[in-house]
């Protein structure tokens, strides 16, 4: 079935092709500027979910945020993919992808690219969306940069706290630190960065069960100076870049380092502090035989280490997991086609004391994609993959169809077709499977685990009314089948905060449908005011049970109104407002009415259900001393609302933040 | 729903907002040095006596309005023991919009945000630089302003103030002062005004 599906997507584009054109633009993306990020207040990285209302989004902590792309939720899962200046540098372990660890700070992003459907984007299909962050790298000269943030939420006790009304101290939410050197010398370019973030853990809903787990008994530089959980990162980069007449390549080494880290271990449902080490090494490197011939290749190795940080469990994950990434690929142009051709190899090992009955694996993949004119005014491309590991297959297939109406809409069909084998995610169920025994007293698989099946079609009109103002208006549908999906079920302890779960059980043949709709509007009323206007709507369908449950801790409703306003180059006012609608959570459905903190004659109480959120954020920016220094100040949550993301997660209170950028040395 | 609208009558764009920026700003400033009373009374008063206080603010023209900074202090005394004494020093930023002005008067409105840090006195540690977390409590604050400045010549006003701070404390506080003081007007020394454009 899937090879004829295959063949349905690629057959018209073979008939019918009657004129060639390279459109590599052919990526169906939705790109935040550099600009929109300026004039956003962004304190971390993940901040920039909240440019997008295609991504929905809930942390636990605010450090670590899962992240569904586009109605392409992987569930319980995250396995969408983060690459850095077209990277892939490993982030994704244990069923989480902390975008917060990329080895870069927020002030350092220039732009950001989210593949928003499955396709074929730098050899990797994106199944689950994509995410590639581009950063600010300067074409001729040196520039110097030191950067400085801090954020300091609401809430604390004052002076009430020598009083009958004293409340615990929530604390700052964390500070940011970065320094960055990017000298050019005529086709070559090299980035050199640091980066320091602090992020504290001491929100009362979680700060019993953290506070529990964890020992500070060896808290690096003077223990008064961080008295309380923190995750602390520190991370290097060095980017080095040259562009020549026919080649050009990009060589990345990063390395980042949490000595305290908190992770949140899902089959546990809590936080475990480790040490959390990346390393990466990659390159990227192009080659222009003619206007009609390019070679690719990608070379990508990350090392993503779990070590043990002291805790009262004593929980050592013991994990030291490998990633080669091999890619290459063949760009060209024959009579009436262009496209690409190419292969890739993922080799997948565990370095671990746990005796597994395999330490690697490796994923192949082959693929092409072609695009072309199908009729006048209509393009075609096509993507299809095929992969294997394992002695196992998955096809993969995307057909995108552009309709330019006219010089003012254009329409977009897009249909993938996705088959996904377990090894794909590098889970912790494969290796659990292998004899990784880390989750005790174990598991039930109700079948196999057999590939997962996803169909999706999209189609999107997009409109430029006139010079000022923007439409897009997308309608998308999804259709899973054979997804697993871990039931379990979470008790706290209202005394110390500690959870306790129910027998791990894992189905494997779940499915569902979700439809959604995605209006977005951006409008230029003059050159100095830019608003941005989206919504975004979906819901499930015609699902099993469990499929349903997970759904619903998805909001159905996401809307956006962004205003900037920049009377001069040097200064800039910004509001954001945000509406998320309520989410409902099966898996914590015991704890509902259980109390996390008694205040005078407040009684906070977990819930498992999260009301929906209206968050206002305010702020300005300023540059001072001819351009040499950058201020930003902001307010997040104006109006102090209960923002809320998950049942056992921190309340994101008031919160002001500060972030000043020095260019000392800036030499063109 | 009331937040909102007030928040969109304030931020969205307007004729008059967008319209009338100031091509010079900072070309002016005005130092003054005022005298601080706590005049409400409310829960933190059950336990705290609010002592008089001294206020000093720094205001220049902006791209709308003027721009404020200043830095206050106040000590309030706990009425027992257990009660723990503090001075309140509190650094704030305002943007002000002249509402009349004259060459005698000016009346002006304004709103900003600043930081409530309260430095408690009494506590055994004594302040050093590792445990300053421990001896003060630090909140964010918003603050409302009421301003009639009286001017004696070109160079000196008289400047009277009423301020409504809330801080954001888990039990918010809530803090009406006056303030009256003498202020100095003088032009920009170019080497500020290199550092604040």
């Amino acid at each position: 079935m899937s090879f004829i599906f295959s063949i349905l997507l690629i057959f018209p584009g073979l008939i019918l092709a009657n004129d060639f054109q390279v459109h590599d633009d052919f990526i169906e993306r939705e790109v935040i500027t550099g600009s929109r990020i300026e004039n956003s207040g962004l304190f971390r990285i993940s901040d920039i979910f909240l440019l997008t209302n295609k991504v929905r989004v809930n942390t636990i902590d605010g450090f670590t945020w899962s992240a569904s792309i586009n109605g392409l939720p992987s569930f319980q899962r995250q396995s969408w993919i983060v690459l850095l200046n077209g990277h892939r540098l490993g982030l994704n372990t244990f069923s989480n992808v902390n975008i917060n660890m990329l080895p870069i700070n927020i002030t350092q992003i220039d732009s950001v690219e989210i593949i928003t459907v499955p396709q074929i984007y730098n050899g990797i299909f994106t199944d689950y969306g994509l995410i590639n962050i581009h950063t600010k790298s300067k074409s001729q000269g040196t520039v110097l940069t030191f950067s400085q943030s801090a954020g300091n939420e609401t809430g604390d006790p004052g002076p009430y706290a020598y009083t009958k009304y004293k409340s615990p101290n929530v604390e700052i939410v964390g500070s940011g630190t970065s320094f960055v050197l990017d000298a050019n010398n005529n086709n070559n370019s090299i980035i050199l960065g640091m980066n320091y973030e602090g992020h504290t853990l001491t929100d009362w809903a979680m700060e019993k069960r953290v506070q529990n787990i964890y020992s500070r008994s060896d808290d690096w530089i003077i223990p008064e100076l961080y008295p309380n959980p923190s995750i602390e990162k520190t991370s290097i980069f060095l980017n080095l870049k040259r562009t020549g007449i026919r080649n050009n390549y990009n060589i990345l080494t990063s390395y980042t380092h949490s000595n305290k880290y908190f992770l949140f271990f899902q089959p546990m449902g809590r936080e475990i502090p480790i040490e959390y080490i990346i390393k990466y090494v990659g390159i990227n490197y192009y080659y222009n035989f003619s206007e009609k011939l390019e070679i690719a290749y990608r070379l990508h190795y990350s090392n993503n280490q779990f070590n043990k940080y002291p805790n009262t469990l004593d929980m050592e994950f013991d994990w030291e997991s490998n990633n080669v990434h091999v890619n290459i690929e063949n760009k060209f142009r024959v009579s009436s086609y262009s496209g690409k051709f190419g292969f890739g190899l993922d080799r997948y090992s565990l370095n671990t004391d746990y005796e597994l009955d395999k330490s690697f694996y490796d994923i192949y993949n082959i693929y092409f994609q072609f695009n072309h004119e199908l009729i006048e005014n209509i393009n075609q491309n096509i993507d299809f993959m095929y992969l294997f590991s394992n002695g196992k297959r998955s096809i993969k297939g995307t057909s995108i169809t552009k309709w330019f109406i006219n010089s003012k809409h254009k329409l977009k069909l897009i249909l993938s077709k996705t088959e996904r084998l377990l090894e794909e995610g590098n889970s912790l169920w494969y290796w659990s499977n292998l004899g990784y025994n880390i989750i005790n007293p174990g598991y039930t698989i109700n079948g196999d685990f057999n590939k997962s099946n996803i169909f999706t079609t999209d189609l999107v009109l997009e409109s430029k009314i006139n010079e000022k103002l923007t439409v897009a208006v997308s309608n998308y549908y999804r259709r899973f089948d054979n997804s697993y999906l871990v039931e379990q079920f979470y008790n706290i302890n209202s005394e110390n905060g500690n959870i306790t779960s129910s027998p791990i059980e894992i189905f494997t043949n779940q499915g569902g449908n979700i439809l959604g709709v995605n209006l977005s509007l951006i409008s230029n009323i003059k050159p100095s005011i830019t608003q941005y206007f989206q919504y975004d709507y979906q819901n499930e369908f015609y699902s099993d049970d469990l499929f349903n449950n997970t759904m619903e801790s998805f909001p159905k409703h996401i809307l956006d109104y962004h205003f900037s306003y920049s009377p001069i180059e040097d200064f800039s006012i910004w509001t954001k407002c945000r509406y998320i609608s309520s989410t409902q959570w099966e898996n914590y459905k015991n704890i509902n009415g259980l109390a996390y903190q008694i205040i005078h004659q407040d009684t906070l109480e977990y819930s498992d259900t999260i009301e929906g959120i209206n968050m206002i954020d305010i702020g300005i920016q300023k540059w001072f001393y001819k351009r040499k220094i950058k201020s930003n100040m902001f307010l997040r949550n104006v109006f102090n609302q209960s923002i809320r993301y998950h049942p056992i997660g921190a309340s994101f209170d008031l919160t002001l933040f500060l972030q000043i950028t020095l260019f000392p040395y800036n030499i063109y | 729903m009331k937040k909102i609208i007030f928040l969109c009558l304030i931020l969205f764009p307007n004729k008059g907002l967008i319209g009338s920026v100031n091509n010079n700003p900072f070309e002016y400033f005005s130092l003054s040095i005022e005298l601080l009373k706590n005049v409400n009374n409310n829960d933190l008063h059950h336990f705290y006596q609010p002592q008089n206080g001294l206020k000093t603010s720094f205001s220049s023209p902006f791209y709308w309005g003027k721009i404020q900074a200043s830095l206050g202090l106040i000590p309030f005394n706990g009425k027992e023991r257990n009660y723990i004494d503090f001075i309140v020093v509190q650094p704030n930023l305002k943007w002000i919009k002249p509402l009349y002005t004259s060459s005698k008067m000016s009346f002006a409105i304004g709103g900003g945000v600043g930081l409530f840090v309260f430095s408690f006195s009494d506590l055994d540690d004594g302040f050093l630089f590792y445990n300053w977390a421990s001896v003060t409590e630090s909140e964010l604050s918003s603050s409302y302003l009421s301003q009639i400045q009286y001017f004696i010549n070109k160079k000196m006003s008289l400047t009277f103030n009423i301020n409504i701070d809330r801080v954001y404390t888990y039990k918010p506080i809530n803090l009406i002062n006056i303030s009256m003081g003498i202020g100095y007007i003088n032009k920009t020394p170019d080497w500020i005004k290199l550092i604040l454009q």
